[in-house]
């Protein structure tokens, strides 16, 4: 092996460490960001999804718990209340998906007539959660929880579709 | 220090949950995994491409691909190898239409390499230096073969050449570089 073989196996094992690699002379992320935003700015057709799966969801565990409280209804009470743990949880991650999302196409979330109705969505979502705990196989209110998690996805959409055109301009 | 995805030994993906989560729309972890690998991304693609301009918007380019993409990503190899393999087409893929476009416009001339007038930098390393001295195809095979760690057969695959085409680059490349090497020593 020359001289000059080694040395270049030395470059080549440095540059694969990483060592003095070309590095970037501007910011990158700001560029990757508008266009992030500007794509994601389209219709949010992607989040049929989220409905869908937490209508399924609900109606799953509903199901279940229909059928499972009926055998055992002295645990009944402790289960139903981690179902709807559970259920708030999923509700809540797909509640912060969807307002990241907004939050990053520009929406800011003033509309006061919104956030009216979505502070009643919430405290209806408690009181039927409640009820729930006292009537766990009560099937019209599990629909009836179904409903309204979805109302209120529905309702940040609505608030981002009005705003939208202001924000454009 | 730079992190080659190819020599990975860690069987556990130190990307999954930022994965997952960017995967879910979730903008500041997909900012938080071009934080971890931007700068291998850019080196990787500034080498391919021979020069700074082209390889700051590639290295985007390969963000917003792979944002668009993440569904498509099953884990069945981890992030950064399905990184590196989309950086690399993505790359090679622009270069490609570019040089196309460069050569209707540059009719009449003896290369696109030739027509170049990009002067290195001087932080650059020696061997950067002199990739940038290489014809296209021979860099991009050395480049993913000697510093990527790319075997024969996946450079063939990437650079739609045979096995055989890709070994006799590498070993034009080496030949140059050792002979520039001895030059300039």
């Amino acid at each position: 092996m020359t001289a000059e073989s080694k040395k270049l196996d030395q470059l080549i094992e440095q540059a694969r460490q990483g060592k003095q690699s070309p590095q970037p002379e501007r910011d990158l992320w700001g560029g990757i960001e508008q266009a992030l935003v500007r794509s994601s700015r389209r219709p949010l057709q992607g989040f049929g999804w989220l409905w869908a799966s937490a209508a399924c969801m609900v109606l799953v565990v509903a199901g279940l718990t229909f059928n499972g409280l009926q055998q055992t209804e002295q645990a009944g009470v402790s289960q139903t209340q981690l179902l709807l743990t559970m259920l708030n949880q999923q509700h809540q991650q797909q509640r912060q998906l969807v307002l990241t999302h907004y939050q990053q196409v520009g929406w800011d979330g003033r509309s006061e007539f919104v956030k009216h109705e979505l502070e009643q969505i919430r405290a209806s979502i408690d009181e039927v959660s409640e009820q729930l705990m006292q009537e766990p196989s009560n099937q019209q209110l599990w629909q009836l929880l179904q409903w309204l998690y979805q109302k209120e996805l529905e309702l940040l959409e609505s608030q981002f579709k009005e705003t939208n055109p202001l924000q454009q301009v | 220090m730079t992190v080659k995805p190819i020599r990975q030994k860690l069987l556990v993906d130190p990307d999954k949950e930022l994965v997952h989560r960017a995967s879910r729309g979730d903008m500041q972890a997909f900012q938080q995994l071009f934080e971890r690998h931007y700068k291998w991304v850019y080196a990787l693609v500034w080498r391919l491409a021979g020069a700074s301009d082209s390889a700051h918007d590639l290295t985007q380019e390969v963000f917003i691909k792979v944002w668009g993409s993440l569904a498509q990503f099953r884990g069945e190899s981890k992030f950064s190898t399905w990184l590196h393999t989309i950086a690399t087409r993505v790359a090679m893929g622009e270069l490609r239409k570019n040089k196309r476009w460069q050569h209707i416009r540059l009719t009449g001339e003896a290369s696109y390499a030739q027509s170049m007038t990009y002067e290195p930098s001087a932080d650059l390393s020696e061997l950067d230096k002199l990739i940038l001295r290489l014809p296209e195809q021979t860099r991009w095979a050395f480049v993913l073969h000697c510093i990527e760690g790319l075997r024969h057969e996946e450079v063939a695959t990437e650079m739609g050449i045979a096995i055989g085409t890709s070994k006799a680059q590498v070993h034009r490349a080496r030949q140059m570089l050792e002979e520039w090497l001895t030059d300039d020593g």
